[in-house]
């Protein structure tokens, strides 16, 4: 018996060690060969014998272990209101928001007013039971799992923080004492804030992953022993043959054993025109077949064809990206033991040294409450919040803050060249003969596009009817046939016909009379990457046509303040060399690669990054969606496809090349002022735990009250923000 | 060549059979279409294409099939 492959979808996973937690719950059963938890899509596929164990014990393990799963839906994503179990939304951060402002407003303004102190407590106790919840829940998973992180740090300080407060409020002591609940609050609202946007940034990638599913068609046409068939496509076979309707997807990969077609593949190659296929070409599941219907041979099954490997691929590297809090957790991992550390042994050492409890207590307090990680949780967002609106201002979005530290670091930016250096429309760049053709010609021809869908039936029709006032005629309409993979025809009353046709098929006909006049124009466009398109009556070439992509504007200007950056450029392509060479020549890439299938472009990307390399990619198509996922940092244009945007971790939503040499440039400036942020945070903390351990007391008899804490914290917090603000001054000079 | 019907008695017994003989079919282009009839009798095959005789007889002895023209 093969193997069978199942996904099931998991909540409650949280850290790193759930996910092995999974994994070993599974794998413990016997007959499972492979477990493999992913903690962003928060699912679990399991490679198992299906005569050994079933699907229900997979599920009984995985809720033993602690975490919930809803059973086989058969999606990527999971069952929504179960994987968001953990996570904030919408609505929580509302009232996040709700509870918190009049604590910090209260704190802030009217400190000494004591009903506020009664009414703080009471909201600042309903935000830590009800919208923050979450946050402690996967506080205490980390601590269960002795994987402390920062949501252990923030839980850890917010609660001595509230319980310190707390019992102040209701058995106050002698003498002057501060009351700490806006702290808690405000840092819970910040914390979360970044969850939550963190989260959302996770499921548009899971999302992304499951749209692309939709480009496969339910139900086949399948011949089997004589007889059609329509079959779910997930039950066609290797070696079986199906029948593709003009207009239909292509569920499959395969070889055509009849028909001959024009196929629209700008899912795979990302370029616009569609390729003539016939006997014995290779066909690709997600591209539509145009024209005439086909025999297909299937050499590749849904679930092994290129597209499913693109959305594998991109699923995996969605899921390997580090999500941008990792380096707050591992400072975190290593902060938290070291102030619980601090904190025992400023508690032991004040008994053993003085015996007096009450001080011991307040020192040890003040410890965990000056630890609380507010200017180091304000140093990396502040930053990158600067940086998101100075990059909204000039038209581009960064995905998350991890994106905006390693745009700084690139040293290699590759791009896709169809709807990325270019605008991806066709359009009419030059003619010939139009201007000589009657009428009635005129009207035979425009009426003849009007009537297609191919993409360059609309400019040809508009070419025509710019320099003709054509007569829409609906007889021709009517009239017109379709020669698969080669164009159109229509044969008049009087028995003349009309064809429009490629320029390269009309070449081979030996009928035909190609001047002088024919030959340089052909020779001339098609040396610059473009279409040729003729139209013939009977015997006679009466004009012909050079369609083209057109330039971004400030391609040229990007690609060269990248090369003054230091950042090398290169052009990858599914596109022939001709069009690729001619296209670097005019915007001054020096590097082409051409004809690449999209798992290729993939391989560039990663052979760049193994030899240490930190790759940018720019693209637009599903066909770039691979490399785009393993690139470091990606960028889409708005208008492309949903899916590259959906991965991008830069989108142009001005759709100016430009935007990425200053993305580069704003990057690497955030950076350098997170680092000045960070250096700040530690430095307070790094003086003040000290001090509020009371370790100058013995010499000095200084010691840190809360109230200089307090001032303390808000300086070095005054001075981060500053100095991201900075940031957003940061003007784009073209 | 022409298109044409050739029809053959075949040891194309069960399903099973027919799974085995059905890549081999399916994967010559030559053949526009094939039907093996497993009611009847000699299991007749009708193939229909640009084919010839000795083609379908050799497709099937590769996968350990006997055909013979009627």
């Amino acid at each position: 018996m093969k193997p069978s492959v199942v996904i099931l979808p998991v909540a409650g996973m949280t850290c790193a060690s759930c996910v092995s937690a999974v994994e070993k719950a599974v794998k413990s059963l016997d007959g499972v060969k492979e477990a493999n938890a992913n903690l962003a899509l928060g699912n679990v596929s399991i490679v198992f014998d299906p005569e050994k164990v079933s699907q229900e014990s997979f599920v009984q393990k995985i809720i033993e272990a602690g975490y919930q799963s809803p059973g086989m839906t058969g999606e990527f994503s999971t069952n929504k209101s179960s994987q968001r179990a953990n996570e904030i939304g919408d609505r929580q951060l509302l009232w996040v928001y709700i509870l918190a402002t009049p604590v910090a407003l209260l704190g802030m303004f009217y400190h000494s007013y004591s009903p506020g102190h009664y009414l703080s407590f009471i909201l600042t106790a309903l935000l830590i039971v009800f919208p923050a919840r979450v946050l402690f829940v996967r506080a205490w998973s980390q601590l269960r799992h002795r994987a402390p992180a920062m949501d252990l740090l923030v839980a850890l300080s917010t609660l001595t923080a509230f319980f310190y407060s707390g019992i102040t409020l209701w058995l106050p002591p002698s003498g002057t004492y501060h009351l700490w609940f806006e702290t808690p609050a405000m840092l819970l609202a910040f914390v979360l804030t970044g969850r939550f946007l963190e989260a959302k940034a996770r499921h548009r990638s899971v999302e992304a992953v499951n749209s692309l599913k939709h480009l496969q068609p339910e139900l086949i046409t399948v011949i089997r022993n004589g007889e059609h068939i329509s079959l779910p496509a997930t039950q066609v076979a290797m070696h079986d043959r199906v029948l593709i309707k003009p207009f239909e997807i292509i569920p499959v990969d395969g070889t055509i054993l009849k028909g001959e077609t024009e196929i629209d593949d700008s899912t795979i190659t990302g370029e616009p025109l569609p390729k003539h296929k016939k006997k014995g070409d290779f066909v690709f599941a997600g591209t539509r077949n145009l024209e005439g219907g086909l025999t297909v041979l299937v050499t590749r099954p849904v679930g092994q064809t290129l597209l499913d490997g693109i959305i594998h691929s991109v699923a995996r590297s969605l899921a390997e990206k580090a999500p941008s809090q990792q380096m707050a957790d591992k400072i975190a991992g290593i902060f938290v033991p070291v102030v619980l550390i601090i904190a025992l042994f400023t508690m032991t050492i004040w008994l053993t040294a003085s015996g007096n409890i009450s001080q011991a207590l307040t020192y040890t307090i003040t410890v965990l409450i000056i630890a609380c990680p507010c200017a180091l949780g304000l140093a990396t967002p502040t930053a990158l919040v600067a940086a998101a609106g100075n990059a909204a201002r000039h038209g581009f979005l960064f995905r998350d803050g991890e994106t905006m530290e390693k745009a700084g670091k690139i040293d290699i930016a590759a791009f896709d060249k169809t709807g990325t250096l270019t605008t991806g429309k066709l359009e009419i760049k030059d003619s010939l003969g139009i201007e000589n053709l009657g009428i009635e010609d005129a009207s035979v021809f425009y009426s003849m596009e009007k009537s297609s869908q191919h993409p360059l039936s609309k400019p040809v029709a508009d070419a025509l009817i710019q320099v003709k006032a054509c007569n829409l005629s609906e007889d021709v309409q009517h009239a017109v046939r379709v020669i698969p993979g080669r164009g159109l025809s229509y044969t008049s009353s009087e028995n003349t016909e009309y064809r429009i046709v490629s320029f390269d098929f009309i070449r081979q006909e030996s009928s035909l009379e190609i001047n002088e006049e024919l030959i340089s124009f052909a020779t001339r466009h098609a040396s610059n990457g473009r279409t040729l398109i003729a139209g013939v009556k009977d015997k006679e070439i009466l004009w012909v046509m050079a369609a083209g992509d057109t330039l971004r504007e400030d391609a040229f200007q990007a690609i060269s303040q990248l090369h003054v950056m230091g950042i090398q450029t290169l052009l990858l392509t599914g596109d022939n060399h001709e069009a690729a060479t001619a296209l670097a020549h005019k915007v001054g890439i020096k590097e082409v690669h051409a004809r690449l299938l999209p798992s290729d472009k993939k391989d560039i990307i990663q052979s760049l990054k193994s030899q240490g390399n930190r790759v940018l990619m720019a693209g637009d198509g599903i066909n770039d969606a691979e490399a785009l996922s393993s690139a470091d940092v990606s960028v889409a244009m708005a208008k492309g496809s949903n899916l590259a945007l959906d991965i991008a971790s830069i989108t142009l939503i001005g759709e100016q090349l430009s935007s990425i040499p200053f993305a580069i440039k704003l990057s690497r400036f955030t950076h350098s002022i997170i680092r000045q942020n960070l250096f700040w945070a530690f430095f307070y903390n790094v003086i003040c735990i000290p001090l509020a351990a009371g370790m100058f007391f013995p010499f000095t008899g200084f010691t840190l009250n809360p109230m200089i804490a307090g001032a303390a914290m808000s300086l070095s917090s005054v001075i981060v923000v500053t100095n991201s603000l900075r940031i957003s001054r940061l003007k784009f000079n073209p | 060549m022409e298109i044409k019907q050739l029809k053959f008695k075949t040891n194309i017994t069960c399903m099973h059979c027919l799974a085995k003989v059905t890549p081999v079919l399916n994967a010559i282009p030559e053949i526009d279409n094939w039907k093996v009839d497993l009611n009847t009798e000699d299991k007749i095959l009708t193939v229909e294409g640009e084919i010839s005789e000795e083609m379908i007889i050799d497709a099937l002895q590769r996968v350990g099939y006997h055909a013979e023209g009627i």
